[in-house]
């Protein structure tokens, strides 16, 4: 079991051989096969468009090496969508197995895909998964009699408590043993997938009327209008609270005292015991230096929020909440000129832009994915920015920050307004399966939540690291100042902000929370903290997410999206300062 | 995406039906999500609920819940059945 790529158009993947194929349908946990089987810690999401790319890893079976790719979600292999077209130049390179994740609580539906893999003539083993959903919700399935009707393998999972893996791979050492010896031949399917299906499904599954469990009757309640809305509400004002509570309560109590006692005053000591006062000490542990700044910023600042933000989505993720929401505020969202599923992008945006903009993917159509990227670009801070947001305007009054929240709100509004005006095309209406209401795993959600920490340290912390280091370099040689002369008229005069927020300006291009956190050791009244934060929200979005939107779009939609960004963050913090003196 | 069959006085738009009321479908547009997801010719749904102010509806086919935006929902024709 070693090392997996998470690769998204590189085609030798195709030409390998010794390749497992695990295909399904969205929602019935192969990722989570894909971490039991191969070692590899892939992100499971309980709603269509998460694994949109596909991953590879090593399965060992009798100590043979396979590769075991999960191939994206599918209904069907039709071939309609971007993730099927995927599925269908997997299956056409060829395989040794196929390892088919049913789900034992839909069987119906997942047996037709299960059924149209047959016409491949690669052997498969059916891993029957959600088999404790389906006992909950009252269904018997007669799993030998099952097997007879497919004619392959079929085991009971219940991956999430990793049952049924050993006798998973057990089948699949058999089926790959006939495929060597020659017992598997292609044949054509001669019958309606969807007919065949629904007659196995008469024969091998029973309902014993048992009632409704009291997770899936709280499931069925959270959809009604009354009270799934104020439910959903409460969720929200629930999250923000653990996020900036308790994120607060971390920060003040844990990290704050462990950067201020321990940390700072070790390295100020450590390198003042043998570097003289000058420049490279400045830059070390001078009042933007590197072994201050980063420990400040980075961990007493940026991450308490971000873990507890991921702790809030991943639970949400993991519990299938979030297609629900997706369901509930679909009438709000159509009036913006999307559906409802974009709710879900843009909420993944306040994790991280990158993922929401490339999770767009599984948006109907180009117009609907633009304004969701335009959207996150433009009113959506990062966690990392919104650590630093919370610290700039929760220091003032709570007030404060509500404002800032219901004006980002209404900044999101218009832009997903004006966008759905101003870009030609179609958005296709919801069409969404809302999965189970399951209690999160501890161990898979665990799992996740470390994987996801350990990214953000890998990919955003080492950047936010180089802007730090920019940050002592420009104070230290005198280049912040010379910057800062030059945009007095902007900086000083129409926003009213101190001289030396432009290092915001600067180090905002390399990351957004940069674009806030240099605020936080100026001074500055409630009403500078609103007009920088107004400023450091719609500022461009970051190197990172540049870069995304131009592999997604193009480089004129990012430069373009940029543009506009600093342009509006500009104009509208300023107007705010400037109207803000006619009155005050 | 249109509906290709004619229409029958006993027919309605699933968008109309009301809610816990079970239907068949009739016809329905040509959209590849829809068939993956159960919503064919003959398949048997239920209302469980409906959203206002342009809101999807909900539907039980089989074991699965699925959600239809309205503009979708105004092209399906059903005809309801006793449930």
């Amino acid at each position: 079991m070693s090392s997996c790529h998470q690769i998204q158009t590189d085609t030798r993947v195709f030409e390998l051989e010794n390749k497992i194929l695990l295909i399904g349908n969205p929602n019935v946990g192969k990722s989570v096969f894909f971490t039991e089987l191969t070692g590899i810690h892939a992100i499971s999401s309980n709603y269509a468009g998460t694994t949109v790319t596909y991953m590879e890893g090593e399965l060992v079976l009798d100590g043979t090496n396979y590769t075991l790719i999960d191939v994206p979600g599918i209904y069907s292999m039709t071939a309609s969508s971007e993730a099927e077209a995927v599925a269908v130049q997997f299956m056409e390179s060829g395989a040794v197995a196929l390892l088919c994740v049913l789900d034992a609580s839909n069987l119906e539906r997942n047996l037709r895909l299960g059924l149209e893999l047959q016409k491949y003539g690669i052997p498969i083993v059916y891993a029957l998964n959600l088999m404790d959903v389906a006992e909950r919700r009252g269904y018997e399935i007669d799993v030998k009699l099952l097997e007879q009707e497919l004619g392959w393998p079929v085991v009971p999972t219940v991956v999430v408590k990793q049952q049924g893996l050993k006798e998973l791979k057990t089948a699949l050492k058999s089926v790959i043993s006939r495929e060597d010896s020659g017992e598997v031949s292609s044949k054509p399917l001669n019958f309606d997938t969807r007919v065949r299906a629904r007659e196995i499904t008469c024969k091998v599954r029973k309902h014993n009327n048992s009632s409704l469990s009291r997770l899936d009757r709280l499931g069925s309640r959270m959809m009604q209008p009354f009270p799934g809305i104020p439910i959903a509400i409460l969720v929200m004002l629930l999250s923000i609270g653990v996020v900036v509570g308790a994120g607060k309560a971390l920060r003040a109590v844990l990290l704050l005292p462990l950067v201020n006692q321990v940390l700072v005053p070790f390295f100020r000591t450590l390198f003042t015991s043998f570097i003289p006062e000058g420049m490279l000490l400045n830059i070390l542990v001078g009042e933007y230096g590197i072994f201050v700044i980063s420990f400040e910023w980075i961990i007493a600042l940026i991450l308490p929020y971000v873990f507890l933000f991921y702790v809030v989505f991943s639970f949400l993720e993991d519990s299938g909440y979030l297609p629900r929401v997706s369901v509930l505020f679909d009438n709000i969202m159509r009036k913006l000129g999307v559906q409802g599923g974009s709710l879900i992008n843009i909420v993944m945006g306040y994790g991280c832009a990158v993922p929401a903009i490339i999770g767009s993917r599984a948006a109907s159509s180009r117009k609907e994915r633009l304004i969701i990227s335009t959207a996150v670009c433009f009113a959506v801070p990062c966690i990392s920015q919104t650590g630093a947001l919370i610290s700039l305007l929760g220091n003032y009054s709570a007030w404060l920050l509500a404002a800032m929240i219901l004006f980002s709100l209404l900044i999101m509004v218009t832009a997903t307004l004006i966008a759905g005006r101003l870009i030609d095309g179609t958005v296709e209406p919801l069409i969404i399966e809302v999965p189970n209401l399951l209690i999160p795993e501890p161990k898979a959600y665990t799992r996740k939540l470390l994987i996801r920490m350990k990214h953000f340290v890998y990919d955003a912390e080492l950047p936010m690291l180089l802007s730090i280091v920019i940050a002592a370099l420009l104070k230290e040689t005198g280049l912040l100042d010379a910057a800062a002369v030059y945009a007095e008229p902007i900086v000083s005069r129409w926003l009213g902000l101190p001289s030396e927020a432009v290092i915001a300006l600067i180090l905002g291009i390399v990351r957004r929370e940069m674009s806030v956190a240099p605020l936080l050791a100026l001074n500055l009244t409630p009403l500078q903290a609103f007009v920088g934060a107004t400023v450091g929200l719609l500022y461009l979005p970051c190197l990172s997410v540049f870069g995304v939107l131009t592999k997604e779009f193009s480089v004129r939609v990012a430069v373009t999206i940029s543009t506009l960004t600093i342009i509006s963050a500009l104009v509208l913090g300023g107007l705010i300062n400037q109207a803000a003196h006619l009155f005050i | 995406m249109k509906a290709v069959v004619k229409s029958k006085p006993e027919h309605k738009c699933l968008y109309d039906v009301q809610k816990n009321c079970c239907c068949r479908v009739v016809a329905m547009p040509e959209h590849p999500l829809l068939d993956s997801l159960g919503i064919c010719s003959d398949a048997l749904i239920t209302v469980q609920n409906k959203y206002r102010f342009g809101g999807p509806v909900l539907l039980k086919i089989d074991t699965a819940t699925v959600a239809l935006g309205k503009d979708i929902a105004r092209q399906i024709l059903v005809e309801e059945v006793a449930s």
